[in-house]
Formats: structure tokens, C-alpha cells, sequence
């Protein structure tokens, strides 16, 4: 949920005080990513510093920890020019990475509202556009050059180019606040630059099994997939009750990349391969297709299994119910003659656009 | 030319056959009307077939006149499919009328490719017009009618229904009609033309094969990609052939598609084949001896000889038929240790799979001077959901997990025109929209990526992002590796039918010519978006000034080969110089 915080929020959204010996500010960006709540933060402490070759300008960077000490997020307060030339104001905000410099807020600096040329003030509505820019990782602005998007032959650096044209320049001024393409452009390349990778190799040096198991147990995307990635194949083995959480409750990426890692003895575990069918109903078209491909070629196939795939014969692509007739050609021999018939009979009833199928299965 | 086949199937049938049948290819009719040839999917489906592409609205009637062996009755069989099965009215259904009874059947409506049966007509007149009559413009489609006093349904598909074909119409799989040529190069893509032309300009005999009626492939008027990349050596070569920076679906592909006619034209050594589709390589201890393509309309055959051929067909099948190693779909990270971070699985997995990159179907709409109102489209609502839109850009691209690019290109283009009617059905609802109209939508799928046939170089994303220096580097870019992947991977709620970019911004980077012709197949080259490139390393140069350029640089190689009967493999090894100063000299002959 996006905050729309008012003027007034804004101001006291950072309140200084002393907890032990550090000198803590509570954290409330204005804007922050869905789920994303920095009430848990007891404790910070510097990270580290870095310089911009290009600019020279110093960010200094924070850690934020929770209540068992772990890390939590990083925060830096950037200043930075606006503007090519002196004449242009600095740009004054705190913005909020997660433990793998991926961007999750921002928020105003007392005093010093964010403002678009000629200095008017930003918006609430122009907080949101900035916030949803920067939650873009893959945004149109990312892979532009500064020279390809302003235009140096006019006074205001902030006009997109004329050579922008047709579906960029309608691109890129979607994606960034109106009046404040320089600002935009700035600030996503910092957020989305060098700090960034500063700010996840800073998290490694502190990474160690609570940590994992703290990212593995995350609702969040990118933590679920860099917790995977740091598991080998029998570690799936010791965390089966998250992996099969995770594979009915994480996004089709998440979820591929389990079922392309897991261990051939994980597919052959009967319980553990009908608990994952069970969620074929949910899952989408992609994951479907993997789970259908993994049984097939596990060795060991439940039979409950088979039946269970049935009820969701109508939801299956025509390459699906193909790849469903090889598993029932594989199975068949398997079966006992109950079985094939129970098969025979649910089959008759199935409501599915590709039944036709069905008449290359021979029995 | 159809008229006579028909007879002359007549006689065999009555020598041969106990009762009186004969079929009809649909795409073989004399008089087309609004329908549409569609030779895409023969690979899979077994035959060019006719297409009712009317953007909702009916297309005119294809019409035929056949002589029927006797007067009588006949059982009629029409090969088709419902192409949207589901709880609603088939969208592609059309009738036949022959003579003057138009038949009750409405045809289109089984899931599948088979033969739906049209019921029992008594033919009194031997000399009778059939007719194709589309119901609602959106895409019916007719392979071919068949027509027997006996009542037996013909097989369905696959090799059955295609052995039957070869009885039915007395064809035989070998053309009779042989053609001998220096250099046959397969595909009339960018690519395809700028090896022709490169290939003629140093005096080769040149055979240039497409299975469309005009040439440019994902630059033509049919798909309207533009092109991009650079020139590299082939500046002049290459201006011939090239599409201005237009919106991805402009008709201003027109005014290229004429600019390219002419420019392969006017080359009296380039034999031009449009309409033509080849289907098989004829190969013998690692070396193609002849290509066979077969005319998309008439069905006529012609075996093409040769000692150098050129795969410029996209998706690999000239290399496929012979037999040549290719790779499809994503390998691992490890593989070639084409990793980045910023991306991860996205870029290259960890384990490697079958999705690669998907295919586009542009669409253009226009405001008309007055209201239109578009039918309405329920089945289309599973794929689009509320999703609106007036016009079709790069990211409408299809790529699924299940579907392979080649054999599953027809549902792949199915699904796209679900997801272009659908969400402009839902535009026209917003108000203003009234007068919104289609002005286009392809039939044609646009692929960016499907089998890479291997070479004695694999180019990688290493060669791109290390800019590696060849001896035999004949193409240059500088193009940003650009790999695409489905919204909806990252976000289940998006349309699956949307993509993103991932680009990775290099610098100057090269292909060797090792890239360019087959490990294994002795006398072929490939060019275009089957040269041999892992998933990663494609996603730079598969725009379509760089296939220019590949295709130029074999059809130079070509010219090597012919000079001192060579293979491409010996150009390199023993001819590199000269091959390279002669690539090199076109540069000089930029006007």
C-alpha cells in the first residue's frame, strides 16, 4: 500500500532519539514498496561509504537492523545538483534499499520538498509517479544516456530531445513526473547504480544461516530467490515444509526455479509430489507446465497423483493434456486394472477442449 | 494450372479407385476472394490452407470450378478447425456452397485440425463452382475439401492423413521439375536477400526461395518489424534492403517493401521464387545435395540443385532436414558463463530449459470518419481480461513454457489475435472510441527466436560483451544485447501475452564467419536468426540489419567456394585473406 503522506507527515516523519548509545531516527518513509514496514528497525550503524568518481559527491550509507540484530535495510540521505549548471538546487532525499540494494522507499527531507523546474514543488501525486519510477528496476530510463534524453541546444536541460520521438519519448515521459525528467533520470541512477551493488556485497560479509533462513522465509520475491540460490539441492531437503509453501504461494519465477532445482529424490517422494499437485489449480500457466513435465519424468509417479491432475484436465493447455496422455501411456502398465478403470471412467467425464486427445490413448 | 490437376486426379481416381473422390486444396482455388493463403504451420498441420482474415468482418467468397468425375451424390469432408474451442460460438465458421446449395454445416467448429463432415450432395452437373462463405472475418480456415461417393472420413493428421494426400492427388513427394543453380539461398528475409545479392553481385547464379509474395520477412509490408543495427561492411548492399526507424506496424513498410522488389529485381542472375516453400533437403554424407520446395498455391514442385546453400529461413529448416546440430531454448548460466546478476534467471538460469524468446503479431488501428461498431469477442475475455489497447508495439510478444516457437507457431499466433481482437474490442468500449477502427493486423508470426543451427563458432554473450576481435570477423555491431522475457513471470496478474526487455549495453562487437556456416553440414551457410548463437548471445545481433549483414558475408563466402570449389569450412581455413580483403572491399563501394 502506498503512503500518501500529507505536508505535514512529512515532517515529522523522522524523529530523532537515543536508543542506548546510538543516536537512532525512526523510520517512516513517505513512500515505501508494498509490505514493506519499518516499525521492526530497533538499531543502525554506518555501513560504509562511498564516492562517485563522476560527481565526487559521498553517500554515506546505513544499515538498519531489527530486533534480533539482523539486517534489515540500508537508508542513505542523498544530496545531489539538480541541474548541469550552479544555478540549479540540490535535490535532498532519504531513500531505502533492502538487504540486496533492490529500492523498497524514500522519504522527504525536513524542509526540503523535491521540486521540478523552475522549483515548484512536487505533488503528492508526483511522490507516487517518482516512487513508482524507482520501483521500476527494468525502467525505460535505465538503459538511456543522459545525452539521449536532453536536449543541450536549449537552456532548460529538462526537455527531452527532439531526436526522442514516437514510442520512446512516449515511454519515458510515462514513466518519469512531468517537469522533472533531470531529477527522475538523477535519481534512478543512483538508487539503481553502484550503491546498489555496494549495498548487497555489504549484506554477504554479514550473510550466515540466520540471515538465510530469514530471507528464505521472507514474503518478499527477490529475498525468497537469492535464499534459494545460496541452497544447494540437498538443502531442499531440510527446508521441504518452506519449499512447498513456496511453491503454491510464490511468484512463477520463484516457483520454476524451485521445481527446476529440487532434487530428483524430492519428485519421487509420493506425499510431497500430490502436496505440490494439489496447488496446479493456482498456479500459472508456466508453473503448470514444469510440474506436469517434472512428473512425468520422475520415476516414481503417485498414482493419487495422476487423479488429482485429472480434476484440472480443463484447465490444461493442449500441450498440457498432451504432456498428461504420455504420463497415463507411462503409467499404464504400472496401475492395477482397478485403477485403469477408475482412470477410464474419469476420463469419460472430463470437461476439457483437447479431449480429442485422448483418441491417440491406447490401452 | 488447377483445372488440369483436377482432371487429371480425376482419371487416376477412376483407374484406381473403387469409388469416385478427389480432394480439393483450399489454397489452390482460382479465385481467392478475401481469403488469404497461410503456408506457416504446413511442418505441422500438413498443408498451406486458406484464411478468412477479415478483422471481423466476413471476407469475400474464395471460389473454384471443379469437374466432378459423375454426376451424383457425394459425401463432403472439410479439413479445418475450431481455433478457439470453448463456451461460446466458434469465431471462425464458415460454410461451402456447391453449385447453388449452399451446405447446412457450419465448418470450423471441431477442436483440432479434422476433417468435419459437410453431409451428402447430389451433384448434377459435373462442371460445378464451390465456394468458400466465411461467417464472422475472424480467421476461419479451410485446408481442403474432399469430396467421395463413398463414405469414409479421411485420417485426421500426421503421417496417415499425409500418405493419404500423396494417393489421393496422385502427387509424389520427388518434383520431376529439377533446377541447377551456383548457390541456393532459402528464405527471402533480410538476410536471405542480402546474401542473393551479394552472392550475384560476384556472378553466382543465385536461387532465392520464399514461401511469401513479397520479400523481407520481418521487415515486410506482412509484419512490419523495422529494422535495426548497423551497417557494418555492407553499407550499399544493405540500403537496398532496410526499412527507415518507422513505429513497429507502419504501413510505410510498403514503400520499402517496393524499394527492396526492385533492388533483387534488377539482378538477372537472382532467380526469384516467391510463393514457394521448400520442405526438405536432400543430403548425402553430411552434404546437401538439393533442396525441394513446393508452391504454396498450386502445390507444384520444384527440386533445387546446388553445391552451397544458404538456411535463411529463420527457424533452421533447411539444417533440420539435413540433418545439422542445432541448439533451442535457454542454456544453462554455466554453459557458456553468460551470467548477469542484475537479472539472474531472467538473463540465463541456473538449469537450462525450452523457452526462448517469443514471437511478435503487430496490429494498427486508425480513427475512421465514421462509427464502427466491432462484434463482440467472448472469446477472447480468458486472454485479455479488462486489458485495453488501440495499437500493437514490440512488447506484444508470446512465449510460453509449453509452446515451442516452431511447432507451436500456429497457436502461438492464435493467441495473439485473441489478445489484439480482445483488448481492442475493449478499447472501442471506452467512449471516443467509436470511430476506432482496424487498419491492420498481421496473420504472420514475427519471431525473434527459434532453432540456432551450431557452427564451428557458437557466438556468445561473452564475444559481445568482451567485444572480441576475430580474423574472421565479418559482421559489426554495436547494438545492446536485448533478451526478453514475460511480464507475467515476474507478476502472475499481467497479460501473458506482454514482455520486457533486459539490455545489457556494450560496446563494438563482432561475428566471426565461423558463425555462419553448419559444424556438420558441409556445403550450407546460415544466416539470420538460426546462426549459431547460444539464447544470450542472439539477443544483440537477431535485429535485422545485422542478419543483412550475415547474409551478405556468406553470400560473398559463397563466391569463394564457387572459385575454388571449396567448402564454407575451407574458406576459412585456407582462403582468409582473400575472403576478408573482399568483405572488406565493400566498404569502398559505398555510394
Amino acid at each position: 500500500m502506498l503512503k500518501l503522506a500529507t505536508g505535514i507527515l512529512l515532517f515529522i516523519g523522522q524523529i530523532a532519539f537515543l536508543q542506548g548509545d546510538t543516536a537512532f531516527i525512526e523510520h517512516n518513509p513517505v513512500m515505501a514498496v508494498d509490505g514493506w514496514d519499518f516499525s521492526d528497525v530497533s538499531s543502525e550503524k554506518p555501513a560504509f561509504l562511498l564516492t562517485d568518481d563522476s560527481t565526487l559527491i559521498e553517500y554515506d550509507v546505513v544499515m538498519l537492523s531489527d530486533e534480533e540484530e539482523l539486517p534489515y535495510a540500508y537508508t542513505s540521505e542523498i544530496v545531489t545538483p539538480v541541474c548541469d549548471d550552479t544555478l540549479c538546487a540540490l535535490m535532498n532525499i532519504r531513500v531505502y534499499w533492502n538487504l540486496l540494494g533492490n529500492y523498497v522507499g524514500f522519504d522527504t527531507v525536513a524542509g526540503k520538498p523535491l521540486t521540478k523546474n523552475d522549483h515548484i514543488e512536487f505533488r503528492n501525486n508526483d511522490y507516487v509517479k517518482l516512487h513508482n519510477l524507482l520501483m521500476d528496476d527494468n525502467s525505460i530510463i535505465k538503459r538511456k544516456a543522459k545525452k539521449e534524453l536532453f536536449d543541450r541546444e536549449k537552456n532548460r536541460v529538462s526537455e527531452l530531445v527532439d531526436a526522442v520521438t514516437g514510442a520512446t519519448a512516449k515511454e519515458v515521459k510515462e514513466a518519469v513526473v512531468d517537469g522533472a525528467l533531470y531529477s527522475c533520470y538523477t535519481l534512478y541512477h543512483i538508487v539503481h547504480g553502484p550503491l546498489s551493488d555496494s549495498i548487497q556485497s555489504d549484506m554477504e560479509r554479514h550473510f550466515n544461516t540466520s540471515l538465510q533462513e530469514k530471507l528464505l522465509g521472507s514474503q518478499h520475491a527477490d529475498y525468497q530467490l537469492y535464499a534459494l540460490k545460496s541452497l544447494n539441492k540437498s538443502d531442499f531437503m531440510s527446508y521441504q515444509d518452506r519449499i512447498i509453501e513456496l511453491i503454491n504461494g510464490a511468484i512463477p519465477l520463484n516457483r520454476i526455479y524451485i521445481m527446476k532445482k529440487m532434487p530428483a529424490e524430492m519428485w519421487r517422494n509420493v506425499d510431497f509430489q500430490l502436496d505440490i499437485v494439489k496447488g496446479f489449480e493456482d498456479f500459472d500457466v508456466n508453473s503448470r507446465t514444469h510440474l506436469l513435465n517434472y512428473i512425468y519424468k520422475s520415476d516414481v509417479i503417485n498414482f493419487k497423483s495422476i487423479v488429482e491432475l485429472a480434476k484440472y484436465l480443463f484447465l490444461m493447455t493442449r500441450n498440457q493434456v498432451k504432456v498428461y496422455v504420455r504420463i497415463l501411456t507411462k503409467e499404464k502398465s504400472k496401475v492395477s486394472p482397478e485403477e485403469l478403470e477408475l482412470i477410464k471412467d474419469m476420463l469419460k467425464g472430463v470437461n476439457t477442449q483437447h479431449g480429442y486427445l485422448f483418441n491417440d490413448l491406447t490401452w | 494450372m488447377k483445372k488440369g490437376i483436377i482432371v487429371f486426379l480425376f482419371l487416376f481416381n477412376v483407374l484406381t479407385l473403387p469409388s469416385q473422390s478427389f480432394l480439393i486444396e483450399a489454397e489452390s482455388f482460382d479465385t481467392k476472394g478475401g481469403w488469404v493463403v497461410d503456408p506457416q504451420f504446413v511442418e505441422q498441420m500438413g498443408s498451406p490452407y486458406l484464411l478468412a482474415h477479415g478483422l471481423g468482418e466476413p471476407v469475400e467468397n474464395a471460389e473454384m470450378e471443379v469437374k466432378f468425375p459423375t454426376q451424383g451424390k457425394y459425401h463432403v469432408w472439410v479439413r479445418t478447425k475450431n481455433w478457439v474451442p470453448g463456451e461460446w460460438e466458434p469465431p471462425g465458421r464458415f460454410q461451402v456452397r456447391v453449385g447453388e446449395k449452399v451446405l447446412d454445416q457450419e465448418f470450423g467448429v471441431t477442436p483440432g485440425w479434422s476433417w468435419e463432415y459437410g453431409g451428402e450432395i447430389e451433384i448434377s452437373e459435373r462442371e460445378t463452382e464451390i465456394e468458400l462463405v466465411d461467417l464472422t472475418g475472424f480467421d476461419g480456415r479451410c485446408d481442403a475439401i474432399y469430396f467421395s461417393t463413398e463414405e469414409k472420413v479421411p485420417p485426421a493428421r500426421g503421417e496417415d492423413l499425409a500418405q493419404w494426400r500423396f494417393e489421393v492427388t496422385n502427387q509424389k513427394n520427388v518434383p520431376e521439375k529439377v533446377e541447377h543453380f551456383d548457390y541456393v539461398v532459402v528464405g527471402g528475409g533480410i538476410a536471405g536477400c542480402a546474401s542473393a545479392i551479394a552472392a550475384a553481385e560476384q556472378g553466382l547464379k543465385v536461387a532465392l526461395i520464399h514461401d511469401r509474395p513479397v520479400l523481407g520477412g520481418n521487415a515486410s509490408s506482412e509484419i512490419r518489424v523495422h529494422t535495426l543495427g548497423i551497417y557494418g561492411h555492407f553499407e550499399r548492399i544493405l540500403r537496398m534492403l532496410d526499412t527507415k526507424h518507422y513505429p513497429n506496424g507502419s504501413p510505410e513498410a510498403y514503400a520499402e517493401d517496393r524499394k527492396r522488389h526492385k533492388n533483387v529485381e534488377k539482378y538477372e542472375n537472382i532467380h526469384l521464387y516467391l510463393n514457394w516453400r521448400a520442405y526438405d533437403a536432400n543430403t548425402d554424407d553430411d552434404v546437401i545435395e538439393s533442396v525441394d520446395a513446393r508452391h504454396t498455391s498450386t502445390g507444384e514442385r520444384i527440386r533445387f540443385e546446388a553445391p552451397l546453400f544458404a538456411d535463411c529461413t529463420g527457424d533452421g529448416w533447411i539444417g533440420f532436414w539435413a540433418g545439422a546440430e542445432f541448439m533451442y531454448g535457454r542454456e544453462s548460466v554455466d554453459k557458456f558463463d553468460e551470467g548477469w546478476e542484475e537479472f539472474g534467471e531472467l538473463w540465463s538460469p541456473e538449469e537450462p530449459d525450452g523457452v526462448v524468446m517469443g514471437s511478435s503479431v503487430l496490429w494498427r488501428t486508425y480513427k475512421d470518419d465514421k462509427s464502427y461498431k466491432f462484434p463482440e469477442v467472448p472469446w477472447t475475455k480468458d486472454v485479455v481480461g479488462d486489458f485495453a489497447a488501440d495499437k500493437g508495439t514490440w512488447h506484444w510478444e508470446y512465449s510460453r513454457a509449453d509452446m515451442h516457437q516452431v511447432h507451436d507457431a500456429e497457436e502461438i499466433r492464435d493467441h495473439m489475435l485473441r489478445a489484439i481482437y480482445g483488448s481492442f474490442a475493449n478499447e472501442k468500449k471506452k467512449p471516443g472510441n467509436e470511430q476506432l477502427r482496424f487498419e491492420w493486423v498481421s496473420y504472420l508470426v514475427g519471431k525473434r527466436e527459434s532453432r540456432r543451427l551450431i557452427g564451428d563458432h557458437v557466438f556468445t554473450f561473452n564475444d559481445a560483451r568482451d567485444q572480441t576481435q576475430f580474423p574472421d570477423s565479418v559482421v559489426v555491431e554495436i547494438r545492446e544485447v536485448d533478451v526478453h522475457y514475460q511480464q507475467n513471470l515476474k507478476d502472475a496478474s499481467k497479460p501473458d501475452f506482454l514482455s520486457k526487455a533486459m539490455f545489457y549495453k556494450t560496446g563494438k562487437y563482432y561475428i566471426p564467419y565461423r558463425s555462419l556456416y553448419s559444424r556438420d553440414i558441409k556445403n550450407m551457410f546460415m544466416a539470420g536468426r538460426c546462426f549459431s548463437a547460444s539464447h544470450v548471445g542472439l539477443g544483440g545481433p537477431r535485429v535485422m540489419r545485422t542478419t543483412g549483414q550475415m547474409g551478405a558475408a556468406v553470400g560473398l563466402a559463397a563466391s569463394i567456394c564457387k572459385k575454388y570449389g571449396i567448402t564454407p569450412r575451407e574458406v576459412y581455413k585456407e582462403h582468409l585473406d582473400e575472403y576478408m580483403n573482399l568483405v572488406l572491399s565493400q566498404n569502398e563501394k559505398v555510394n
